[in-house]
């Protein structure tokens, strides 16, 4: 059993008794009338069974390893500060404005992938931030200003 | 209106001078992304999914559909050059393609895929425009049963024919049946799931799901080691394949299109399948099958033509049925939503110029396709040296700006970035997004029509089985279900899937 299949079937099967008693609250119904939540409820207890297969290995190709962890997780440094620089823009967007929150993302994105060419990674990030604002202006998409009003 | 004035109102629209703009910039897009390992064409058109709502109907899905055939035209180049496929459904081509490469023989193997695209692809719509007008009106006599069987055996063969496990596909499709419950119920108004949250209210969106389970979670993936692609270095000649290369491959492209065209009609299927099983089929009725994987132009020639085959054929249930078949035909729903207009039996009753127009649309594109793929081939190539750390901030920008230009909401950012990181998870854990986003998005419908046909038979299940259609759906997918559950037939599918 992959301890990845473990935690995942694990959280499924959380997940599927949550959304059971959520929708039992909502209401079944009747098989001529069907309530609100039948079709999640359906649904959860059929996630339900499968989690509890995967849990139990049922369905498993042979040759699959046993008790290792998971593979695949090479480096989750990257990945990681991408996650978080992503939710500090999500959260600066309409507070510092478009232009200098996509500064903000670029030069963390450049960073992360080549974190010692950092003139180089400042002048694109900021040529870029200036470029997608004109573009996307253009398409006529609303970009915020924040409240140093930067842009238009 | 009959089938000869439906044609000529397809390409008058289409050769609106904006619609052909919108067509090149779709196949352009297609072909760049195809080229380009990393992002497949249900990212890229989930990434300019937010830019169609600024333009017509027609308009948008013409570009839409351009990004998807362009795609399986683009794929191919990496595959042969760089053995990299660029999008899943050239996954067959590197096996034949880059060895044939290495002997020196690029230019014939980028020709006879771009030709076979090329006639794969025309003979692949004149099946859609042969088929889509009289099944569109037998459509109209199909009830709730027959759409809820057809919707349950589309989802039973997308996970059935699943690379990783069939009940972790069967859970995710289950998954994406939950997440389409989040919001106000469509009968009853009430809301479910939605934690006192107005913007789920609506639902989860589609687009910032779609964006963060395929694009997001694509460079996070890809973001983790820093990878080098070597990049076949050798003069590209003589791309026009010898009539020894074309009496080698015109039955492979014959029977790829006709195997292509089908298994693209299937709901489930797609140009992966395709490709694997026009592959297999053309080792198998060679008379040298030990010549495939060391360069046999059959090997590349039938593939890619399944591939374009099939991305006509899927179009049958999502113009007739108003059923996407894939994931890439629920992108193009979803676009075709964006715009109030529900793909299905009446789409060529009330919107004949969108029918017609994308079918002609397809046409041209084909030929722009021809004209972009050989000739220009070499700046294609020059593209496979952009590093992957120049394209993906660019991706991510599109992504977050994408998913926020469509209600300028930072709410929808977030629930890019949670889909992003589910999407990560689930393929660092072999758990495939496909099934969710195609349950996801059959959802809403599926509830409705299991609700109505309980109505009619009056609370009777057994109405899925006495009507003619949805019986022998159901049928086929306790049949898939019995063959999935067998151990004979999981070792062979895996043994199939090794091949």
């Amino acid at each position: 059993m992959k301890l990845s299949d473990r935690i995942t079937s694990l959280f499924l099967i959380t997940l599927s008794g949550f959304v059971l008693i959520g929708s039992y609250k909502l209401g079944i119904g009747t098989l001529q009338n069907l309530g609100t939540g039948f079709m999640p409820f359906l649904a959860s207890v059929l996630l339900f069974i499968l989690s509890l297969f995967i849990l139990l290995g049922i369905g498993r190709k042979s040759g699959e390893m046993n008790g290792k962890p998971p593979a695949g997780w090479k480096n989750l440094l990257r990945p990681g500060s991408l996650i978080i620089a992503l939710l500090v823009y999500m959260l600066l967007l309409n507070h510092l404005g478009y232009i200098l929150t996509a500064f903000f993302l670029m030069s963390q994105m450049f960073f992360i992938s080549e974190p010692k060419k950092w003139f180089q990674n400042i002048v694109s990030s900021a040529i870029i931030a200036i470029l997608s604002f004109i573009f996307f202006r253009w398409l006529q998409v609303q970009l915020p200003t924040g409240v140093f009003h930067i842009g238009w | 209106m009959d089938f000869w004035q439906g044609i000529l109102l397809g390409f008058h629209n289409s050769l609106q001078p904006i619609n052909l703009l919108y067509c090149f910039f779709g196949v352009f897009i297609g072909t760049l992304i195809g080229v380009l390992p990393g992002i497949g064409p249900a990212g890229a058109m989930a990434i300019l999914l937010p830019v169609t709502s600024h333009v017509s109907p027609l308009s948008s899905i013409i570009m839409l559909a351009g990004i998807y055939y362009g795609a399986m035209y683009g794929g191919s180049t990496t595959s042969i050059l760089v053995n990299i496929p660029g999008e899943p459904a050239s996954v067959v081509t590197c096996l034949d393609g880059h060895q044939m490469a290495l002997k020196g023989r690029a230019g014939p193997a980028l020709g006879i895929s771009a030709f076979g695209s090329f006639i794969a692809g025309t003979l692949g719509i004149i099946g859609l425009m042969l088929l889509a007008h009289p099944l569109a009106r037998f459509a109209l006599k199909f009830g709730p049963p027959e759409y809820v069987s057809l919707m349950v055996l589309g989802l039973i063969i997308l996970t059935y024919l699943t690379e990783k496990s069939f009940i972790k596909a069967m859970a995710m499709a289950t998954l994406g049946l939950i997440l389409s419950s989040v919001g106000l119920d469509i009968i009853s108004g009430q809301a479910r799931f939605t934690f006192n949250v107005d913007n789920l209210l609506e639902g989860i969106g589609i687009v910032p799901m779609v964006m963060g389970l395929f694009g997001v979670a694509e460079v996070l993936e890809n973001i983790e080691v820093t990878v080098k692609r070597s990049i076949f270095k050798t003069h590209i000649k003589g791309l026009l394949p010898n009539l020894r290369d074309w009496a080698a491959s015109i039955w492979a492209i014959i029977r790829g299109t006709v195997i292509g065209f089908f298994l693209g009609i299937l709901p489930g299927g797609g140009a992966i399948l395709a490709s694997f099983v026009s592959y297999a089929v053309e080792k198998r009725v060679s008379k040298n099958p030990e010549r495939f994987g060391k360069g046999a132009i059959e090997g590349v020639a039938a593939p890619e033509s399944a591939n374009n085959a099939a991305s006509s054929g899927a179009f049958i249930p999502l113009l007739t049925l108003g059923i996407p078949a894939n994931v890439v035909m629920a992108m193009l729903f979803a676009g075709l939503l964006i715009h109030g207009i529900r793909p299905g039996p009446l789409l060529l009753k009330d919107y004949p110029e969108i029918f017609w127009g994308v079918i002609a649309s397809m046409y041209i594109g084909n030929v722009m396709l021809l004209g972009l793929n050989l000739p220009l081939i070499g700046i294609w190539v020059q593209l496979l040296k952009i590093p992957f750390r120049f394209l993906f901030p660019m991706i991510i920008l599109f992504c977050v700006i994408g998913v926020y230009s469509i209600s300028n909401s930072v709410f929808d950012i977030g629930v890019m970035i949670v889909f992003g990181l589910v999407g990560y998870i689930m393929r660092k854990c072999d758990y495939e997004p496909a099934p969710l986003v195609l349950a996801y998005v059959l959802g809403p419908m599926l509830e409705q029509a299991m609700r109505q046909s309980l109505i009619i038979s009056d609370g009777s299940f057994m109405i899925f089985l006495t009507r003619p259609i949805a019986g022998v759906c159901f049928a086929v997918c306790a049949l898939l279900m019995i063959l999935a559950c067998t151990k004979f037939s999981r070792k062979k599918r895996v043994e199939v899937l090794q091949e």
